[in-house]
């Protein structure tokens, strides 16, 4: 045996070891595979869903706006502002359906106290039976989580139990209010552009 | 012998076995048989209903149910009770933030003063003495219970001085203000004998408000703040005794109980009082109902609302409004003689504009009556202000 | 639901308890094992998957391992042990340093599946064939969430036979029931002093050193209430779990006093770290990296911050300053010294745990040595003494061997009348317990009477 083929020979062994190694043989092998992959994916989830958004305020802000047609100074130097957002911009004629609101009115709508978290801004509907509405919060930390969303679930529900029976139109816009919470952010909209002030936002954490 | 006490202590082992298993039997019959309460008046709260089956499929079940068996536990609220006292005769002076003091007297434990937000209120008070010089504004603080009865403190007991820090505050304020400490009022006042030879109560003993006396000495101090010339007599009536406050529930003590008194104007003055929140309106400023449940200060305007007007056939041509907390409320009956209209406004419930009230009503004074607990941490009557 | 909730006490482990004497044999396991799973899903349901998926990977690597060994195949079984250890000791890492909400037990439940491939790894045990053994070792709800961490080969041979006796039934509820007190009697009450000393803006220097023995008493006391009551239920049902505690305030020195706290901690880093590096036998330079690994880990294991870490220097500094330099030094002492300067060692390390930053540490320090301004002792420093006297007073007598010869002594009583005494403080004191944890969850809505 010379030189050369006594190298392929132990060049083989040794991918023959790695191979066996790292490649599961055998249902025990399988099985703990399996469940390695099964960890990863939980953690993984886990990691996605509570990943904070690196996203400023200002930012995620105009992006918000722009998609509900809200005019301000921050909107025009947002960037990558979707199309049906400039669309709405353009459109002058639009009676705004939703004024801002202080921190007096997002203590009396939602019960939060605007001081603890990093920053709120509040649009609420301008008509006296109307529903459009837009809340968006920035936590401070990740525990909020849970007590913005029911904030905002309470208004959904008290928001709906208001309208029924009075308002048909104000009911269904209600009815149909998104709630996002993720990336260090929530969002209550409601109204008919929820949709695609949703899409916004998401592009925008 | 080692045999003796190998059996002595394999029989305290029996016995304790045997004891444990039949207090798990009974506390476990106990908890099935005993039905299920929907309201604790101790806590003022509801209690956990028993979770529903869907309820116990979300997740986050696991403390659902736990909170409900021990919200629903038998015999809960006196086994807290128990534990208090346990506490206290361990030496323990202090339980939930609440003082346990001397001749049967609860202190709630001190608000520190928040220098940002008392900054705040100071500069909206000011603010609005600014924008309304026409308005005769003034502002009464009054301090806790430990600053005024500080010989019935448990020893060494941490409080943070308020009459001090009420000085400090009443500083900021510009001098178109009127003010008032109550402090000293008070103090004098709990160093009085009453017309029986007892001592003069100024602050309940179970609850963290002050009696009526106290305010009634306040008043008597306050008249030429005022600007009340005449004070009306007043008749003293004693319309309980049987009063557990706040701090009672808060330290789940049950040994003391306050007497509740009023002071009615000799005369005839009728007020009609109106709440926008209940939608009714009475006769009087009591509610003599809520003398029957757990928190008798209620007699006083069923305690706090958002706006409450009254109206009186005083026929003097002032009318007030008064930014307030739940201290007000034992305050303003011996008001009413004084003026014709008395708008109370607190700013925690409040939401409406303050400048229509004022000009809707023709107010020509403006009274700022807070406790210095409520006031210390508060943003609310800057928000109601500004 | 942690055990010192009603529901636990009152409901599920006298339920348990009974069913499983109930139920065949045959089958006990298998409940045992649901009924443990029933419990980590309502402490941390969220988070069940995870200890699901290590159970599933911890059978499969174990019979892998075994396998591999069988066959002979030291290679790949070095590699196989490697690999295993690197991905639970990164599900680990992942959970303590990425901010996620660590999932209940989860540095207890990794642990013993560790000692459970490392034992099969090292062919010193076999691997469970029956999944529902195994997974019943990890899982067992007395010690999953914080139990004494038994390790495989211990436990191995009582899977399979764990018989309930009247005497283990018995001295399982005692155990069970000094647990409770200590814990709820003495480490909730002494966890609220120092909470309320810990939130003081400034403070004096003994109200300082009075807050570090509270907090000292209280974890004491919290970790070893809980360890006796989770080797008292696992005696209720025939296991019999290693004991966690052994009166480590009374230690004359910092080895000792390792040999004494959190008792299986240390065994583990010993048996599967510090051995197989060599342990004391590779020479004196060995000796201390050997240390230094151990005492970096031990410190990462309690925490995911620097704090941890420096503290677990601070532990490896003075055991290893102690075997090679002061050993001959504190020979000399008086055991009541030693103890002293042992106690001094540990209470100071414990400012690590409460302080959220070295910053904070230092702060506390400079407390303690008067930075404050406030003085050597104010009113504040008499009022939260004479509040807790009896407290003090109680957890430190139960520090040593003061309760058991109070007990054996009455006990000796003559008749039988010292046997009802005892147990009728026993009573007392259940009664107490159960009132103190309904007062936990007491809590008044008064808002609106402000």
């Amino acid at each position: 045996m010379n030189v050369s083929e006594s190298r392929g020979r132990q060049e083989r062994r040794k991918w023959d070891t790695w191979r066996h190694r790292l490649l599961p043989d055998g249902i025990f092998s399988l099985g703990r595979t399996a469940a390695a992959v099964f960890l990863i994916a939980v953690i993984s989830a886990q990691l996605l869903s509570g990943r904070v958004s690196g996203s400023s305020w200002d930012s995620v802000r105009a992006a918000v706006n722009a998609a509900a047609g809200i005019l301000s100074d921050d909107t025009t130097q947002a960037q990558d502002l979707p199309d049906a957002a400039v669309e709405v911009q353009n459109d002058a004629s639009t009676e705004p359906a939703r004024t801002e609101g202080d921190a007096r009115m997002i203590r009396r709508l939602y019960g939060l106290d605007e001081q603890t978290y990093e920053n709120a801004q509040l649009y609420y509907p301008s008509a006296s039976l109307g529903a459009d509405e837009l809340f968006l919060v920035r936590l401070k930390t990740p525990d909020q989580a849970d007590m913005v969303r029911q904030a905002m679930e309470a208004r959904k529900a008290a928001q709906m139990k208001n309208f029924e029976g009075y308002a048909p139109e104000s009911y269904r816009k209600a009815a149909g209010s998104r709630i996002e919470v993720s990336g260090g952010y929530a969002l209550y909209v409601s109204g008919d552009d929820a949709e695609r002030i949703v899409e916004a936002f998401r592009k925008a954490l | 012998m080692r045999r003796k006490n190998v059996s002595k202590g394999r029989h305290f082992r029996h016995i304790v076995f045997c004891m444990a298993a039949l207090a798990c039997a009974v506390l476990f019959a106990a908890n099935l048989l005993t039905p299920d309460r929907s309201f604790s008046a101790a806590e003022n709260r509801s209690l956990s209903a028993r979770p529903s089956l869907s309820q116990c499929l979300t997740s986050g079940w696991g403390q659902t149910a736990d909170r409900w068996y021990s919200d629903q536990f038998v015999l809960r609220d006196t086994l807290v009770k128990l534990n208090s006292l346990a506490g206290r005769c361990a030496g323990q002076r202090e339980v939930n933030g609440v003082y346990i003091g001397k001749d049967g007297y609860l202190f709630e434990k001190p608000t520190a003063k928040d220098p940002v937000k008392t900054e705040r209120t100071a500069k909206a008070i000011a603010a609005f003495s600014h924008e309304n010089p026409d308005l005769s504004c003034s502002v009464i603080l009054v301090p806790d219970a430990a600053s005024v009865l500080a010989r019935n403190l448990p020893a060494n007991a941490p409080v943070s001085g308020q009459t001090g820090e009420i000085d400090e505050f009443l500083e900021q304020l510009p001098a178109s203000v009127r003010k008032l400490n109550a402090s000293d009022a008070l103090i004098k006042a709990s160093g009085q004998k009453t017309a029986d030879g007892e001592e003069t109560q100024v602050f309940y003993r179970t609850d963290h408000h002050w009696t009526t006396d106290g305010a009634y000495a306040v008043f008597q101090a306050a008249q030429e703040l005022l600007n009340i010339p005449e004070p009306a007599a007043y008749s003293r009536f004693v319309v309980s005794d049987s009063f557990q406050g706040t701090l009672a529930s808060q330290s789940a003590d049950g040994a003391s109980k306050d007497a509740v008194t009023i002071y009615i104007p000799d005369s005839d003055v009728r007020t009609t009082v109106s709440y926008s929140d209940l939608q009714t309106r009475r006769a009087s400023v009591y509610m003599p109902e809520k003398l029957e449940q757990k928190d008798q200060y209620q007699v006083f305007f069923g305690g706090n609302h958002p706006s409450v007007e009254i109206e009186t056939t005083a026929d003097t041509g002032r009318s007030l409004l008064v930014f307030k907390d739940s201290f007000a409320n034992s305050f303003v009956p011996l008001l009413t003689p004084y003026y014709d209209t008395i708008i109370l406004i607190d700013p925690r419930y409040y939401y409406e504009n303050v400048d229509a009230v004022l000009s809707s009503y023709g107010i020509t004074d403006v009274m700022f009556l807070y406790s210095a607990d409520t006031l210390w941490s508060d943003t609310q009557l800057a928000d109601a202000l500004g | 639901m942690s055990f010192v909730s009603l529901l636990f006490l009152v409901v599920f482990l006298p339920a348990s308890v009974l069913l499983a004497r109930l139920i065949p044999e045959r089958f006990r396991n298998t409940f045992l094992l649901l009924v443990s799973l029933l419990f980590y899903a309502w402490s941390a349901g969220r988070n069940l998957p995870v200890l699901l998926g290590e159970m599933v990977f911890t059978y499969f690597a174990a019979r892998e391992l075994q396998r591999r060994r069988a066959r002979g195949d030291t290679g790949t079984l070095s590699f196989c042990l490697l690999a295993d250890t690197v991905l639970l000791a990164a599900v680990l890492a992942v959970y303590k340093y990425s901010g996620l909400p660590l999932p209940a037990g989860i540095s207890f439940f990794t642990f013993s599946a560790l000692s459970c491939l490392f034992d099969v790894g090292r062919g010193k045990a076999d691997a469970e064939k029956n999944p529902v053994s195994l997974w019943l070792y990890l899982a067992f709800f007395p010690k999953v969430l914080m139990g004494p961490i038994a390790q495989y080969a211990d436990m191995l041979p009582q899977m399979d036979s764990h018989p309930v006796s009247a005497a283990s039934l018995e001295r399982g509820t005692l155990r069970f029931l000094a647990g409770l007190f200590k814990k709820v009697l003495l480490a909730d009450a002494f966890g609220d002093a120092f909470r309320q000393i810990h939130a003081l803006p400034q403070m004096a220097s003994m109200t300082a050193v009075l807050g570090t023995v509270f907090y000292g008493l209280q974890l004491y006391y919290d970790f070893s209430g809980y360890s006796d009551m989770a080797i008292g239920a696992a005696s209720m049902f025939g296991f019999r779990l290693p004991r966690n505690f052994d009166h480590p305030y009374t230690a004359g020195s910092a080895s000792d006093f390792w040999r004494r706290w959190h008792i299986t901690l240390g065994a583990w880093f010993r048996d599967y770290v510090y051995i197989p590096l060599g342990g004391s036998r590779a020479g004196k330079a060995r000796l201390v990296l050997n240390l230094a690994v151990v005492w970096l880990l031990t410190g990462i294991w309690h925490g995911n911050t620097v704090n941890f870490v420096l503290w677990g220097l601070w532990w490896g500094i003075i055991v290893i300053l102690e075997k090679l330099v002061l050993a001959r030094f504190l020979d000399k002492l008086s055991g009541v010294l030693r103890c002293a300067l042992v106690n001094l060692a540990a209470f100071s390390g414990w400012i690590f745990f409460f302080s959220p930053t070295p910053g904070d540490c230092l702060h506390w320090w400079g407390q303690i040595f008067g930075a404050a301004g406030a003085g050597f002792w104010n009113s504040q420093t008499t009022w939260y003494l004479t509040g807790n006297l009896i407290l003090l007073a109680a957890g430190i007598a139960a520090c040593g061997t003061i309760p058991a010869r109070l007990v054996s002594r009455i006990r000796k009583c003559r008749g039988r009348s010292g046997v009802w005494i005892l147990a009728g403080l026993t009573a007392l004191l259940l009664l107490l317990s159960v009132a103190r944890i309904l007062s936990s969850t007491y809590q008044t809505f008064l808002y609106a009477a402000f």
